[in-house]
């Protein structure tokens, strides 16, 4: 039996007749007769109508049946639009009496009147944007200028949890034209640290891109990559002192022709780095504090990169994803000197995991992750874009290639939820999350006060480009951020005034 | 109706409800009946109970709807109502009966006809939170986390409970 065969015979429920309405309802704290009815002790006085009288009698009678129509007619209009108003519906385009058939047909749960659909349908796109039960402001002049930076000229802009002493790093590369090359080659990456949204310093590097960061007592270790003559690239790393002086720059020796790092993590008196080499093997070197290699120790694992890691007790939980064999929530378990001990998957019947973030806080590796539908038909996977297929399918097969960019972020919202995993500390199984709508899980980090902060990018502007080869959708999401203590119970929950560019 | 419609109506009813307007609960009633009671069919396993159940739910919404939060999930905090309102029909039962054992007893002759229904044959497979996660999840249409919500387990939990559900039915009707 399929899922949808057992929904179908769900739905018997629905053939089996309900108890009265009346009878039920009579239970509970109804108004009773007497409050409107007039008594039955109430003194009528027996009239005798003469023609005269009784033509009188009806000619007011009309009248006052008029008027009451006419006070009937105003009050409900009066009360359909304090009605649209509060729910934001918009009564553009609408008639009087349009505007009363909508809160008529709204109010009686008809739903048949076709102008019904459109009001709500409208109120909807603008409300959808707001996540999970979050109401979300317009985009603060902080965000467009945030956002007129990313499309500037400046790449890889990326703001970082700030945490309560309000430091926050932000690090972008520029790049230059080259007349020889007759293209954009990169000029250089620089790397911001910010107090209170005050610089404070910033340091700048020639030789790489800077691709990612880990702090360390203050200390900033970044690295990147260099991309060779040769269709080379090596992986580079650099530590940074907290006044912004680079203390020290290497590139790994590890014979490899290309090498880029996945992740690093600060350990005891030492930098424990993750690396990928020559597309198969995931490598694990550490480092001392003055850049000096002190062991490594290479698996081959095939074409996977290195997503994300985290200390889990003795060794490590690392992320391995492939967006060739769509391979996403795939997590192994390594040994503190490199070998792998284990190997899992997080998925589910109906939803597919894409893993964003990992960290370990409370002897737990907590998850961020976004989840979309799995689909219904695997080949329909929009060219292994399986976290958008859903919604190009969606667009493809009713060719709605002018979609709106409200209903387009409506269609993106319904696709995506963030998802905070939390693993078992002994086997780093996934066990439990928490999630919110319309999101994608974002970075993870602590606080100050020693408290796990989840930033959650809630999708708030999609636009569609089927003039791309791809038909990309990109868009921006403001930035949510929860915090949780140490059994995983939400503290509080913030709009910050970050936002993150969407694109798929 | 959507869900979005559903919740929007029924947040508004209960707040006009709990401001004293009475006549709110008929609109409540139009929206969730249905439900409520399909649910509490699947947990009490007769009419009468199930019956009793949405009576007791309307009920409860009317005692604790000052406590409704506005703008929150109204169809699933009336669900989580419903589903406690049947549990403790079933808990009440006498003899005493476990909430698992639920569905195979005997429907009452007045649900005769019901009985022939496949939908109780196929529910009975189920224990009681796996029946109810599968309602939850396919006939109502709800989130993992707004089922967490409901039954008090961990998304996790209802996830796998459904999962469960699903393969227990797979495996039964091979």
């Amino acid at each position: 039996m399929k899922k949808h065969e057992i929904a179908d015979v769900l739905k018997q429920l629905d053939t089996i007749p309900l108890p009265d309405k009346q009878k039920i309802l009579s239970a509970c704290s109804q108004p009773t007769a007497s409050d409107e009815a007039v008594p039955s002790t109430v003194y009528r006085r027996k009239l005798r109508f003469k023609p005269l009288i009784a033509a009188c009698a009806a000619l007011l009678l009309l009248i006052a049946g008029t008027t009451y129509t006419l006070a009937a007619e105003v009050k409900e209009y009066k009360e359909a639009v304090i009605f649209f108003k509060e729910y934001d519906f918009s009564t553009d385009g609408l008639s009087r009496g349009e505007i009363k058939k909508v809160y008529r047909d709204i109010m009686t749960r008809s739903f048949t009147y076709s102008k019904t659909a459109e009001v709500i349908e409208k109120s909807i796109s603008q409300s959808a944007i707001g996540g999970y039960e979050i109401f979300q402001d317009d985009p603060t002049p902080e965000d467009l200028e945030n956002l007129w930076n990313y499309y500037n000229g400046r790449y890889w802009v990326k703001n970082v949890i700030k945490n309560k002493s309000n430091v926050s790093y932000k690090y972008y590369s520029e790049e230059t034209h080259s007349d020889n090359l007759g293209f954009d080659v990169h000029e250089k990456s620089i790397f911001e640290k910010y107090v209170d949204n005050h610089l404070v310093w910033s340091a700048e590097f020639n030789d790489f891109w800077i691709q990612d960061f880990a702090v360390s007592d203050g200390k900033i270790i970044v690295f990147g990559k260099k991309n060779s003559g040769l269709q080379h690239s090596y992986a580079y790393m650099a530590l940074i002192d907290n006044d912004g002086t680079i203390l020290w720059e290497t590139k790994p020796e590890n014979g490899f022709e290309n090498e880029y790092i996945g992740a690093i993590l600060p350990a005891n008196e030492k930098i424990v780095v993750f690396s990928r080499g020559d597309y198969k093997y995931l490598c694990l070197s550490e480092y001392d504090l003055k850049g000096n290699a002190l062991s490594f120790h290479k698996t081959e694992v095939g074409n996977y990169g290195i997503w994300n890691a985290a200390k889990l007790g003795d060794g490590y939980i690392v992320q391995l994803g492939s967006y060739i064999n769509d391979k996403n929530a795939r997590i192994v378990k390594v040994s503190s000197d490199g070998v792998i001990m284990d190997s899992f998957t997080y998925d589910s019947d109906d939803s597919k995991y894409y893993i964003t973030d990992m960290i370990e806080y409370n002897g737990c590796i907590y998850l961020s992750a976004y989840s979309v539908p799995v689909l219904e038909n695997e080949e329909k996977n929009a060219g292994s874009r399986s976290d958008i297929a859903a919604v190009l399918n969606y667009i493809f097969d009713n060719q709605m290639f002018n979609i709106s960019n409200e209903e387009l972020t409506k269609l993106v919202r319904d696709n995506f939820t963030a998802v905070l995993l939390v693993c078992n500390p002994a086997s780093g199984i996934p066990q439990e999350f928490y999630s919110v709508k319309g999101s994608l899980g974002g970075k993870l980090a602590l606080s100050d006060s020693d408290k796990l902060l989840w930033d959650v990018e809630s999708i708030t502007n999609t636009s569609y480009s089927p003039a791309t080869s791809a038909f990309t959708i990109g868009g921006e999401s403001y930035v949510y951020r929860y915090t949780f203590d140490e059994n995983g119970t939400i503290l509080s929950q913030e709009k910050t005034d970050e936002i993150v560019r969407f694109m798929r | 109706m959507r869900e979005k419609h559903i919740n929007l109506i029924c947040d508004r009813a209960i707040i006009e409800f709990s401001q004293g307007d009475k006549d709110a609960l008929s609109g409540i009633y139009d929206c969730m009946a249905r439900m409520i009671f399909s649910v509490a069919y699947a947990i009490t396993g007769n009419y009468q109970d199930a019956e009793n159940a949405l009576q007791d739910t309307i009920i409860e919404i009317t005692k604790y709807a000052h406590t409704y939060r506005g703008g929150s999930n109204a169809k699933a905090w009336i669900l989580a109502m419903a589903r406690h309102c049947s549990i403790d029909i079933v808990r009440k039962r006498k003899p005493v009966v476990s909430i698992e054992d639920t569905a195979t007893m005997d429907i009452p002759e007045a649900d005769s006809d019901l009985s022939r229904l496949e939908v109780l044959d196929m529910l009975s497979v189920l224990d009681g939170e796996e029946k109810q996660c599968l309602i939850l999840r396919l006939y109502a249409k709800m989130p993992y986390k707004e089922i967490a919500d409901i039954l008090r387990i961990s998304v996790a939990s209802a996830q796998k409970k459904y999962q469960r559900a699903v393969r227990k039915l797979k495996d039964y009707y091979l």
